[in-house]
């Protein structure tokens, strides 16, 4: 199979999960549109490393460094989300703004 | 005996006296006076040595700078004893006064300490044989004059008068502190003996000479500053505000002496350049002229006085100008015993009367008769009439003077000098018989104008005045042989001091004349002031010329209005930017703040905008 297969849906996954992180105002779909760019990412690194024949397989070495990273990251956060809404009653990202500069 | 015996005495009762401020006037009395009689037998001692035959150098420890070292040497020869036994007799006398005089004033203790100090300060000067040593008793004299003018500190005439005679000497202090430096650099050492003896045996051929004239005019600012000369003379006639018995140290025996000393101590230094001299002759001449002429019509005695000092220090610094180095030693000495006793004198007179204006004097010679007399003594001495020290002084200055004019002088100064310093000089000694006259007569002559009462002081305050009256009238005698005075304040041509037949003649007709004159004025009309016959000359020489007001258009509104000026620029230009650029960076971060709306996926976007243009760009630069 040629690298450009994995290489193309990888690069629609990305650009999806890109999307989703820019447009989506649910804080957990959010979340889900940077897992989809985690394992954009991840399948690249597995094609790659296929391709190159990697004699060490570094790429599916950090491919499982990056699962691990995104579970605990899931965990991470959907707790915040879980207490943001406990507290606010809303998880729209665009109405969380406290850290911002009030309109004057 | 080692020099330093003579400032440390009067130091150690200056340190005693400052520690025991709070123990009461009656212990600060009895130690200044011990000091001043300890210091008195140091300086018999050391003239007791005949220490002109063989002088000693005391060599203490050395300071090693970088540059030159400087060294703890004093050096005690000739001249060093005969002015240190000057200045602890004055300052002695000055102290038992100031007993009597200051009685009463809770500040007693901390002014006989002060004294004390100032008097070490000069014997420090006079002592020693480094220039480093010599400007560190020449600037505490500076601070001990700064505190003693200012002693009546409720008065602000007393406290202007203390900061304008700190900041005048200062002025030329700063000029004699780079002569000093340029001294240690182009002699490798800041020592003076070795230094002028080298520069004694060729006088006039120093191959350098226009260093010598730089070195020479630098250490003549410092110089002019401390001995009142024109045109730094402006702070004596106003330190008149501290206390009498400090005007009579300050005027003969400290301070003023000490701008004197300092040339005399370096003179081959002067000789070297006779640019210097002709310089330093002109000044004194204007000086000698100019302040006489003021002393003719000021109606505070004490400003009389002082104007008369400023003229006397012109004598010995014209002098000095015309080779005449023992004339100046001698009319420094027989000065400070005639000058000493009129300003004690007067401080007796001001202290019966309880004025200083001479217009509320008159006739007092009924109700004080030491003091008329001792007056009348100092100031016949002052006007030279003979057979009084003041006589025999001034003719050895007019004598130089006059050799120096006709080319037989000793120093290198060109004859035209010594013809300034001549006609100015006979000049001044008319008008010197006229201000004496004058004081005289309106103090103590015609009818009584102040307040009735007036009685002689205690015995402490009338015994300094007999004793000074000795000198003040006898000294003379110590000229009249070269073996005498000419050797002890050597080594320098050692010609007697006698007066010369055409000059006494004429000094003495033109004093006799004038004094006559003055005394035909006041007959008329004794209640009335003889100066008034200058008519609308008056004006402008009660105001000193001017010179004061002069300065202040011409030098301190500039200055004022420069600070001004700097004090705008600091505040609108430097301090402008400096909160310029806190404002500016407020106001543009207003902006970059609206952009920070809380709205975190803006901010991925911004940033992901960001990469894309950093990767086209990269892309672009690439493969473009």
């Amino acid at each position: 199979m040629h690298v450009v297969y994995p290489a193309v849906v990888s690069a629609l996954l990305f650009a999806t999960g890109v999307y989703g992180v820019l447009a989506r105002r649910n804080a957990i779909l959010v979340l889900m549109s940077v897992e989809l760019m985690l394992n954009a990412v991840n399948l690249d690194l597995v094609a790659f490393d296929v391709w190159l024949r990697d004699a060490l397989h570094s790429g599916q070495t950090l491919t499982l460094f990056v699962i691990t990273l995104a579970a605990a990251e899931i965990g991470l956060g959907l707790a915040i989300v879980l207490l943001v809404f406990r507290t606010k009653a809303t998880i729209n990202v665009d109405e969380l703004s406290e850290l911002g500069e009030r309109p004057r | 005996m080692s020099g330093f015996w003579l400032p440390a005495l009067p130091a150690l009762a200056a340190l005693v006296g400052f520690a025991t401020l709070r123990l009461g006037p009656a212990l600060a009395a009895r130690l200044a006076v011990l000091g001043g009689s300890l210091a008195v037998l140091a300086a018999v001692v050391a003239v007791g040595g005949r220490p002109w035959l063989t002088p000693t150098v005391t060599d203490l420890a050395t300071i090693s700078t970088g540059g030159p070292q400087i060294h703890v040497a004093a050096r005690l020869d000739g001249l060093a004893a005969v002015i240190a036994l000057m200045v602890t007799v004055v300052a002695l006398l000055v102290q038992v006064y100031s007993v009597e005089y200051l009685r009463g004033d809770p500040r007693y203790p901390i002014y006989a300490a002060f004294v004390s100090l100032f008097t070490a300060a000069m014997l420090l000067v006079v002592v020693a044989d480094d220039l480093v040593l010599l400007l560190v008793g020449w600037e505490v004299m500076g601070l001990c004059s700064y505190v003693l003018i200012g002693h009546h500190r409720e008065l602000p005439q007393a406290r202007a008068a203390a900061l304008k005679a700190f900041l005048t000497t200062r002025l030329g202090d700063a000029f004699f502190l780079v002569g000093i430096i340029v001294y240690g650099l182009s002699f490798a050492t800041f020592r003076v003996s070795p230094v002028m003896a080298t520069l004694t045996q060729p006088p006039a051929g120093w191959s350098s000479s226009h260093l010598a004239t730089a070195i020479a005019l630098l250490l003549a600012c410092g110089v002019v500053g401390k001995s009142a000369q024109f045109p730094l003379h402006v702070w004596l006639p106003d330190a008149m505000a501290g206390p009498t018995p400090v005007s009579a140290l300050i005027h003969a025996a400290t301070m003023v002496a000490a701008g004197v000393f300092a040339v005399v101590r370096l003179y081959p230094l002067f000789l070297a350049s006779p640019t210097t001299l002709a310089v330093l002759g002109v000044l004194a001449s204007i000086t000698m002229v100019g302040a006489a002429l003021a002393a003719l019509v000021q109606d505070d005695i004490k400003r009389v006085l002082a104007y008369s000092t400023v003229s006397q220090l012109a004598y010995m610094i014209g002098a000095l100008a015309c080779g005449g180095r023992t004339a100046a030693v001698f009319h420094l000495l027989v000065h400070a015993a005639f000058k000493a006793l009129a300003f004690l004198a007067a401080g007796s007179v001001i202290h019966a009367v309880g004025s200083n204006l001479m217009s509320r004097m008159g006739g007092l010679s009924r109700a004080l008769p030491v003091t008329s007399a001792t007056m009348a003594v100092a100031l016949a001495s002052g006007a030279g009439l003979p057979p009084l020290a003041g006589f025999f002084s001034k003719e050895s200055v007019l004598t130089a003077a006059d050799e120096t004019a006709r080319g037989l002088g000793l120093g290198t100064a060109a004859p035209w000098v010594g013809w300034v310093v001549l006609v100015s000089a006979s000049l001044t000694v008319a008008l010197t018989a006229a201000y004496s006259v004058r004081l005289l007569l309106r103090t103590f002559a015609g009818p009584a104008r102040g307040p009735g009462g007036a009685h002689e002081p205690s015995r402490l305050m009338r015994w300094p005045l007999v004793a000074l009256a000795v000198p003040a009238s006898g000294l003379g005698v110590a000229g009249l042989s070269a073996a005498w005075l000419p050797t002890w304040v050597g080594p320098w041509p050692a010609t007697s001091l006698g007066p010369g037949a055409l000059t006494s003649v004429v000094a003495v007709g033109l004093a006799l004349a004038s004094g006559l004159g003055v005394w035909t004025l006041w007959r008329r009309d004794p209640s009335a002031d003889p100066a008034a016959a200058l008519g609308r000359l008056q004006e402008p020489l009660r105001a000193g010329f001017h010179v004061d007001a002069a300065y202040g258009r011409l030098l301190i509104r500039p200055l004022k209005a420069l600070a001004r000026a700097v004090l705008v620029v600091d505040d609108r230009g430097i301090g402008a930017t400096v909160h310029g650029a806190g404002a500016g960076t407020v106001a543009v971060s207003v902006g970059l703040r609206r952009l920070q709306r809380g709205n975190a996926q803006s901010y991925v976007g911004a940033a992901l905008t960001g990469v894309v243009l950093v990767v086209v760009l990269a892309a672009a630069a690439a493969f473009g």
